[in-house]
């Protein structure tokens, strides 16, 4: 092994990607993982005392949007949404369609420390009105082509569509269909948001299929998942069944406790924690990927399995397991290093419920490709 | 049935034809009404009462049901008509249900306006469009809000008034939506745990697909409309999707208008055997001066097809309370429910008929509405001499 630049000593390491989950020690060397043991102590060597914190996978949040300067809610990818909270990867769900795609890249992707991937909106100017509620929005050919070249310098991980009245406007279940056929055309990834209709609920999961992705799959308005006997719809089993996968999108009218606790007791999988971190959502009621993560420890989600899936399972939905959400030897080191906090602390969903959690996650370090990029205020 | 017990009744009417299918009565007896409920139907010769009407010649029914009617008057929208004067106890309806004519938008003025100033009871189908009265309709997605709808809904069928979400299925309505409105209106009424009502009316959307989405218990209203693209296809034939909806317990009202009852859609429905759960008017201010002009007439059409006097009188009471699921307290004049009774003379002539497609046809008998009594009261009668034998008024 090369000589480390960096060990973090003593965390309790818990990488559900390699099956770890004890007390020790993390090297990394030039900008990778380098060991996960006991790393003798010296001198000259970089270390964090991590005693009493957590080490996992940099966090993913696989819905966030960080378009900053080009919508009043686009979040800064780095201080707001990415590294100054723990999230070594942030997903960016459609906040640019083809229109803006390349001013997104070169003002946001290529200047962020953090890594930020993106979905593409199907539609091609989605911030601001007429959203995809207008056939003039959409241009298949050059969604499709945009879409499949990003795709394949690993920038683009598919196709945004939102599927609920205020973006479909008199379109109905239209804008979905074209995302799908988009997704399809150009080998990409499908996200959904899913919200008020039109379109219905059923209409849309019926034109899901393998791996593509719900997200607000919990949300608390009618017309959900759940149907009036706060039961899963037969359409929502199907879609199970096809393989569809769900992730959280909290946002600030996208995730409820209530439809949290229906769709845990019915059995419902879940595929990723994550934010929807906006403007309109950072200072209440979402704040960041760590309060998210302690709404599912309130839930009832084991430590390991809510950073499973805010690092592991995030990363299979984008078809990067094989690089992001590991800290298996050889990988480039994004690690998060927080702490567990017990308390009581308020914690509100989109329905404005609010309810006492008794732990909190608190974030000391992040390192994003071996570099220490965020520590702890008294530490830097 | 009840009988020669001599008390004080508050009202009693004498020897008419009562005619209650939801008991299988036809007969001629008296009726007793003591605290604005129905006390007894059988022989009241030796009780007195405060009113007694002579109704001999008469037929007694349950107080008339009218399924579809716009009762919201002026108040919010021009083109209603008055729930007492004009649809309901003044021409012989103690009940209507005002369809659609409300979305959640105005919802409390309907209430505030109508259903709580109204002598005649008014319960209502929420519009799911917010607001519905005037354009833009249904046609364009911002006139929805699925959860203020879905939620006012359940809380107002909570209190009785509302039976349920009307969705106008038809291409001035929908507008570049199509089926959108339907698949809203259908959500709404199964998230809401209401009833579903469905204007039928010119495509888009095409009758197939509003059929498909029905289901039990929900009413496909104007039933017989007569222009193309209804229940029957080019060979005047139910297309299969008719056959597929009644096969899952769709209900057909008949919700006359002015554009929407065909009295040949009427018979190659009939002659092919398809149901009818309901006769009602869609009275609105289009259609009052004619072809509708009220519940007597249109049920006056049914005789004249072909119906009998008994089966007029239960797809305007017993039945259309079952779609409603209000049997248990609608639609009869079983003893302790609230009495509503509707008196009226069958009388025998030549009666020119016109229908929504401006057919104009003969009938040989029309109704011709005596006495409304709304609970227990005498709130309409026809002839004021009439009501002057009544004993007892002080």
């Amino acid at each position: 092994m090369v000589s480390p630049d960096l060990v973090i000593r003593n965390a309790r390491v818990i990488d559900p990607a390699s099956d770890v989950d004890r007390i020790t020690d993390i090297a990394v060397a030039d900008g990778r993982i380098a060991a996960i043991g006991e790393y003798p102590s010296s001198d000259t060597l970089a270390s964090i005392d991590a005693n009493g914190m957590i080490a996992s996978p940099g966090w993913i949040d696989l819905h966030a949007h960080v378009f900053k300067g080009a919508n009043v809610a686009g979040l800064d990818p780095d201080t707001q949404a990415g590294i100054g909270t723990g999230v070594t990867t942030v997903v960016d769900a459609g906040s640019c369609g083809s229109y803006t795609w390349d001013t997104f890249q070169e003002r946001v992707v290529d200047t962020a420390t953090t890594r930020v991937l993106a979905y593409l909106n199907i539609s091609m100017v989605p911030t601001v009105a007429p959203k995809h509620g207008q056939w003039d929005n959409f241009s298949q050919g050059k969604v499709i082509a945009l879409a499949e070249r990003e795709a394949e310098r690993g920038r683009c991980v598919g196709i945004k569509v939102l599927a609920s009245q205020t973006h479909c406007g008199n379109l109905g279940i239209i804008p979905v269909e074209l995302a799908r056929q988009a997704a399809r055309l150009s080998g990409t990834g499908l996200m959904v948001h899913i919200g008020n209709a039109p379109p219905v609920i059923e209409d849309v999961l019926n034109l899901l299929g393998e791996g593509d992705v719900v997200t607000h799959c919990w949300h608390g308005k009618y017309g959900g998942i759940l149907g009036r006997d706060k039961k899963p719809i037969p359409e929502l089993w199907a879609a199970i069944e096809r393989g569809v996968k769900f992730d959280i999108g909290h946002g600030s009218a996208s995730f409820s406790f209530e439809t949290a606790r229906h769709a845990l007791d019915a059995g419902l999988p879940l595929h990723a924690i994550s934010t929807d971190l906006h403007g309109g959502n950072l200072h209440s009621p979402v704040h960041d990927m760590a309060t998210t993560m302690a709404k599912f420890l309130h839930l009832g989600f084991s430590l390991p399995e809510v950073i499973r899936l805010s690092t592991q399972s995030p990363a299979e939905l984008l078809h990067r397991e094989h690089e992001l959400g590991s800290l298996a030897v050889g990988r480039e080191a994004d690690i998060t290093l927080f702490r567990v906090i017990d308390g009581e602390f308020e914690v509100t969903d989109s329905e404005r419920q609010q309810e006492i959690a008794r732990q909190m996650l608190q974030v000391e370090y992040t390192i994003r490709a071996g570099q220490v990029v965020k520590a702890p205020d008294h530490v830097s | 049935m009840e009988g020669a017990i001599v008390e004080d009744y508050s009202l009693i009417i004498r020897g008419a034809r009562v005619i209650d299918p939801a008991q299988a009565i036809d007969g001629t007896l008296d009726i007793a009404v003591a605290d604005g409920k129905i006390a007894g139907v059988g022989d009241f010769a030796d009780a007195t009462a405060n009113q007694v009407i002579e109704a001999e010649g008469m037929v007694a029914s349950p107080g008339w049901i009218d399924l579809h009617v716009h009762a919201y008057d002026g108040a919010v929208m021009s083109g209603g008509v008055h729930a007492d004067r004009e649809a309901g106890i003044a021409t012989g309806v103690t009940t209507v249900v005002d369809a659609g004519s409300s979305g959640a938008g105005t919802w409390t003025a309907f209430r505030e306006y109508v259903v709580e100033t109204s002598i005649t009871r008014v319960l209502a189908y929420m519009n799911v469009s917010l607001m519905p009265a005037r354009g833009p309709r249904h046609g364009d997605w911002r006139n929805f809000s699925q959860g203020k709808t879905i939620a006012l809904a359940e809380q107002e069928a909570a209190t009785g008034l509302c039976l349920g979400i009307k969705v106008l299925a038809s291409q001035n309505h929908c507008g570049n939506l199509g089926i959108s409105p339907m698949k809203l209106a259908r959500q709404a009424a199964r998230l809401s745990g209401t009833g579903l009502m469905v204007h039928l009316g010119e495509a888009p959307p095409i009758i197939e697909d509003v059929l498909n989405l029905m289901d039990e218990g929900d009413i496909l209203t104007h039933c017989f409309k007569g222009t193309a693209g209804g229940i029957l296809g080019r060979d005047k034939k139910p297309i299969p999707e008719t056959w597929a909806a009644i096969e899952r317990g769709v209900k057909f009202d008949i919700g006359h208008g002015s554009s929407s009852f065909s009295f040949e859609t009427a018979r190659y429905a009939l002659d092919a055997g398809v149901p009818l759960h309901a006769i009602s008017t869609d009275l609105h201010g289009g259609n009052l001066h004619g072809p509708v002009y009220d519940m007597a007439t249109t049920m006056a059409k049914f005789l004249h097809l072909g119906f009998s006097l008994p089966e007029v009188i239960r797809l305007s009471t017993l039945s259309p309370a079952e779609l409603m699921h209000r049997e248990h307290e609608l639609g009869s004049l079983a003893v302790g429910r609230e009495a509503d009774i509707t008196l009226f003379r069958v009388v025998d002539g030549e009666f020119e008929v016109t229908d929504a497609e401006r057919q104009r046809e003969i009938a040989r008998q029309m109704l011709q509405v005596e006495y409304t009594v709304r609970a227990g009261s005498i709130v309409h009668a026809a002839n004021t001499e009439l009501e002057a034998v009544a004993d007892g008024i002080s």
